[in-house]
């Protein structure tokens, strides 16, 4: 992507940011909570406050896990909806691995082959949605949604389950923990190693879209995948390995949140996190760089989302409705340039309008076909201006 | 009485003039009238026309006796209905509720009785001896069954005169019988029919009078069948070429003397040296600096080798025949071992895309082999076997010697396959790429011509992209950056990046599907010369193609298509009149 226009589409990706905000701030003032200080309680929730920028932080870094491998997926047109069913997966399995295996292997060796076993279990939960896709053409959103829902009964399986131990009270039944020494972060949820996990694996992913011949294929099919078959591109192959990478790094965000900060899952465990992330990967107009910087924006909003109620009186669920504006106005952005030209087409096609297939047209007597638009339902990865 | 007719109509479509004063009339009531005629002859605007859905500039239509004006803003023309070549019913709606669509009857303030309806539509269906269910859902129906839902609608509105657009090119063989079966009870009863179709035995065995339209006019009125045979058909339908035999050499030079003008207008001045765009490259003096009004062929020459002489360079010794081989249309020493071979190759026929029954074909080395035959009749089944995208049922194809069946289109394309796609937007450029990907797209994916640029996979972006513009400057392409979007180029242009990457030093085999489609005589001038060279240096060149002169002036043979089946084999000297019969009937003996 030329410098250029990758600034151009962060600008418009701020601008939908700040239209978004400025709509909640509205509508919040209408209910009758003080915009002003909704957005003072903000900033102080996710910067200025005490401890406000670990907790952003914390947030963000599993976001920024997902986010980055969901940029693969988009990229190549396909929508794996699933992250948050891979986070689980990850997690789950993390979490076994991390209960079943010795201590006396040593922790961080423990802690490595945990986490490396949540990745590929996220792997494993993308991918075989990704073969119904590649290899049945079953719809990749129905697909990993619905893995996504195997992934959060087994959660209150887990907790309820082979892992259940007697800290649970009420009806939550909670895992065991697992030991200080398997955890990747203490309780803040921040390590260096995790850090550099995210700075490695976000390296790792820009290097693969454009410095591999995968990415370089990848970019193909998100934007023509018949051109991309004419040219000799797998397009199946491609396909699948984009899922993997998606589940993979879902599958470590999962990892790192559970033999991190959490140490345990609990019956009914439900961040939310997977539809963030996705929001997070389109933000960042779906360059690593660009989800990075995402990733901190949504965590600090959900740093904030827990200092609001005190600051302001505005329940945490309010979070819910300001990061559902922004994905509004988010994936709205995407219409500016198609929405008005569809509908000026339409319009005009009357029934003057020729469906004459013999006309010699200039420029060509076959239908003109736009390049068949990403498959995607209500938030498209659309036309985000990447490229090779 | 005059049943159908119109009187002087014009349409244009912006400079393009679809119909040009055209005046026909028939006066035959409860008959079967054909209009024929090439593809662009304007044979579905006058059935628009005279539907009233498309607005005339001028001109008036008659029907059963009535005047009305053809430049009423659209609207559909009571007494006369239009059946579309394809059809235009609501998938997802029962057959009844298709039909009730737009109709008056059973609904009573906007409400309606499912049961009403549906029985009344039943009745419709089996006066006319239709068997579909009104319940089944519409796109569950056979072709053949839409269409008779489609006729029954157009029935059903009390019209006396029906237009059928092509209607058996979506129908097997099997399901036309029944269809002119019942075309023909129906005139038995009083109703009139206009049909739009291709192929001339089909005309003979259903139609009362013939009409023929070229280019927008009327070249023949109607004409009762008993009074015309079909070489006088074949001859009207392909332009009036008559009897005049076009060699090889006399077509050359044909699309040569097309060439000056068009070339003037795309010869850019040696890309090589141009950075700053077309401003600064206009500068260089070069070959095509001549490109002015009086560029001839020789620049025409000039500019291609301007365009391929990497070509020459590069070649090695193994292909130093190049210089011995004779030039095209002259006779061939010896057959070289074929490029490409098609054998006993069949696909099934799906809707909207024809099959092949045992088709064979094959390409030599320094060969440009034409596949003529009317659009729709197993071109694109063949063009898609031979790439890799589709699987035959039935036969089998080799590529430079190696069976290539089973072979992924990236195998293929690293034995030398080349394709220069029809569908140029969706086939064969990735419109909101950069020019270099879209140059180096095929390279990279099957794996050649990259060395130094990808290495195991992993690929030196700068590497790539210099590359992608030697070719790109190779080809003369205009551009402002090669990592300018696709799209903002022009169709002449972009088919130029097509070519950059479709026709290189590697190439064996060019499949090239209409490849000057759409474009101006400079870009025709360029692709024509494109495969020419390619052709003196040993590739193979199967060439699909709708346009005869095209045909005419590039191949070496070639073979006629019909039905998705092989009828004949010309060489040259070509001859309209005898391809013409052959695309629409069969084999000339």
């Amino acid at each position: 992507m030329s410098w250029r226009n990758g600034l151009g589409s962060a600008g418009r990706s701020g601008v939908a940011l700040l239209v978004g905000l400025a709509l909640a701030a509205i509508t919040f003032q209408a209910g009758g909570f003080s915009a002003g200080g909704t957005a003072s309680g903000v900033v102080t929730g996710a910067v200025t406050g005490s401890g406000s920028l670990a907790l952003t932080l914390r947030y963000a870094l599993p976001l920024a896990f997902i986010a980055i491998g969901v940029v693969v997926s988009f990229r190549g047109g396909f929508f794996n909806a699933g992250a948050q069913g891979q986070f689980y997966a990850g997690g789950i399995v993390s979490l076994y691995v991390g209960l079943t295996l010795p201590t006396s292997l040593g922790g961080p060796i423990v802690a490595f082959l945990a986490v490396l076993a949540g990745a590929v279990a996220g792997m494993v939960w993308s991918v075989v949605p990704g073969m119904l896709r590649v290899y049945f053409n079953v719809n990749e959103v129905i697909g990993t949604l619905m893995f996504s829902f195997i992934a959060e009964y087994l959660v209150t399986y887990i907790a309820v389950g082979p892992l259940k131990s007697s800290a649970g009270a009420g009806q939550v039944a909670v895992t065991s923990s697992v030991p200080a020494a398997v955890r990747v972060t203490p309780a803040s949820g921040i390590s260096a190693g995790v850090v550099l996990g995210v700075l490695l694996v976000g390296a790792a992913v820009w290097w693969l879209l454009r410095r591999t011949r995968f990415g370089f294929e990848i970019a193909l099919i998100g934007r023509n995948p018949i051109m991309a078959e004419v040219q000799g591109v797998e397009t199946r192959q491609i396909g699948l390995a984009t899922f993997a990478v998606t589940g993979f790094t879902a599958g470590l965000g999962g990892a790192i949140e559970i033999l991190g900060p959490l140490g345990s899952i609990s019956s009914g465990y439900d961040p939310n996190i997977g539809l963030t992330a996705i929001l997070v990967a389109l933000v960042g107009v779906l360059a690593v760089g660009g989800v990075l910087v995402a990733a901190l924006v949504f965590g600090g909003l959900t740093a904030a989302s827990l200092y609001l109620p005190i600051a302001t009186g505005l329940p945490s669920t309010s979070l819910v409705f300001l990061t559902g504006l922004v994905s509004f106005v988010v994936t709205a952005k995407v219409g500016w340039g198609r929405w008005p030209h569809g509908l000026l087409r339409r319009a005009r096609g009357g029934p003057d309008r020729h469906r004459d297939d013999e006309l010699p047209v200039p420029g060509g007597t076959r239908p003109a076909g736009e390049e068949p638009p990403p498959p995607a339902p209500a938030t498209s990865p659309g036309p985000v201006e990447t490229s090779v | 009485m005059i049943v159908l007719g119109c009187v002087d109509v014009r349409v244009d479509f912006g400079v393009t003039v679809a119909l040009d004063g055209v005046s026909l009339s028939w006066e035959q009531p409860g008959a079967i009238h054909a209009v024929v005629g090439q593809n662009g002859a304007g044979k579905t605007t006058l059935c628009r026309v005279i539907a009233g859905l498309t607005r005339a500039e001028r001109g008036e239509v008659i029907v059963e006796g009535t005047e009305h004006p053809a430049t009423a803003q659209g609207r559909r023309r009571k007494g006369v209905e239009l059946v579309h070549q394809t059809f235009a019913l609501p998938p997802q709606f029962t057959v009844a509720e298709a039909l009730q669509l737009f109709r008056p009857g059973t609904a009573r303030g906007g409400m309606f009785r499912r049961g009403a309806m549906e029985r009344r539509w039943a009745g419709q269906l089996e006066e006319l001896g239709f068997t579909v269910s009104p319940k089944a859902l519409i796109r569950d129906l056979a072709p053949e069954q839409q269409q008779a839902v489609e006729i029954t609608r157009a029935l059903s509105s009390g019209s006396r005169v029906i237009v059928l657009d092509e209607p058996t090119a979506v129908l097997p063989p099997e399901a036309i019988t029944g269809l002119f079966e019942r075309l023909r009870a129906l005139a038995a009863q009083g109703i009139t029919f206009l049909v739009v179709m291709h192929k001339l035995r089909q005309v003979r065995e259903l139609a009362d009078t013939v009409a023929v339209l070229a280019g927008g006019k009327v070249v023949l009125p109607p004409t009762p069948m008993q009074t015309i045979d079909d070489e006088e058909i074949a001859r009207l339908i392909m332009g009036g070429a008559t009897e005049q035999a076009v060699t090889g050499a006399s077509a050359v030079a044909m699309g040569l003397a097309d060439a000056p003008e068009g070339l003037a207008g795309v010869a850019v001045p040696n890309g090589r040296q141009h950075a700053g765009g077309p401003a600064s490259a206009s500068a260089s003096a070069s070959a095509s600096a001549s490109a002015s009004a009086s560029a001839s062929a020789a620049a025409a020459a000039a500019a291609a080798d301007a365009a391929m002489s990497p070509l020459d360079n590069s070649r090695p010794a193994a292909h130093g025949a190049v210089e011995a081989r004779d030039l095209p249309g002259s006779p061939r020493s010896e057959p070289a071992p074929a490029v490409l071979r098609v054998v006993d190759v069949s696909v099934s026929s799906i809707e909207g895309r024809r099959g092949l029954r045992s088709f064979s074909v094959d390409v030599r080395p320094g060969e440009i082999v034409g596949i003529a035959g009317v659009e729709g009749n197993g071109q694109q089944a063949l063009v898609d076997v031979v790439v890799g995208l589709l699987a035959p049922r039935d036969g089998r194809v080799e590529i430079g010697g190696r069976e290539a069946s089973g072979l992924r289109i990236a195998a293929r394309r690293r034995l030398g396959l080349r394709y220069i796609p029809a569908d140029r937007q969706s086939r064969a450029v990735s419109l909101s790429s950069s020019l270099w990907v879209n140059a180096m797209a095929a390279p990279v994916s099957s794996g050649y011509g990259v060395s130094g640029s990808v290495r195991r996979g992993f690929l030196s972006e700068r590497k790539l992209r210099k590359r992608g513009e030697e070719r790109l400057e190779r080809w003369q392409v205009r551009y402002a950056g090669s990592d300018q979007a696709m799209r903002e180029l022009s169709g002449g242009n972009l088919q130029r990046v097509v070519l950059a990457r479709e026709v290189d030093d590697d190439a064996r085999l060019i499949v090239a599907e209409h490849p000057t489609q759409g474009l101006d005589l400079g870009g025709t001038g360029l692709v024509w010369e494109a495969l020419r060279r390619a052709r003196d240096h040993q590739v193979g060149v199967l060439l699909v193609s709708s346009d005869l002169d095209e045909l005419f002036a590039l191949s070496d043979r070639i073979v006629v298509i019909l039905d998705g089946e092989r009828v004949d084999e010309l060489r040259p000297p070509y001859d309209r009149a005898t391809l013409g019969h052959a695309m629409v009937v069969g084999a000339a003996s």
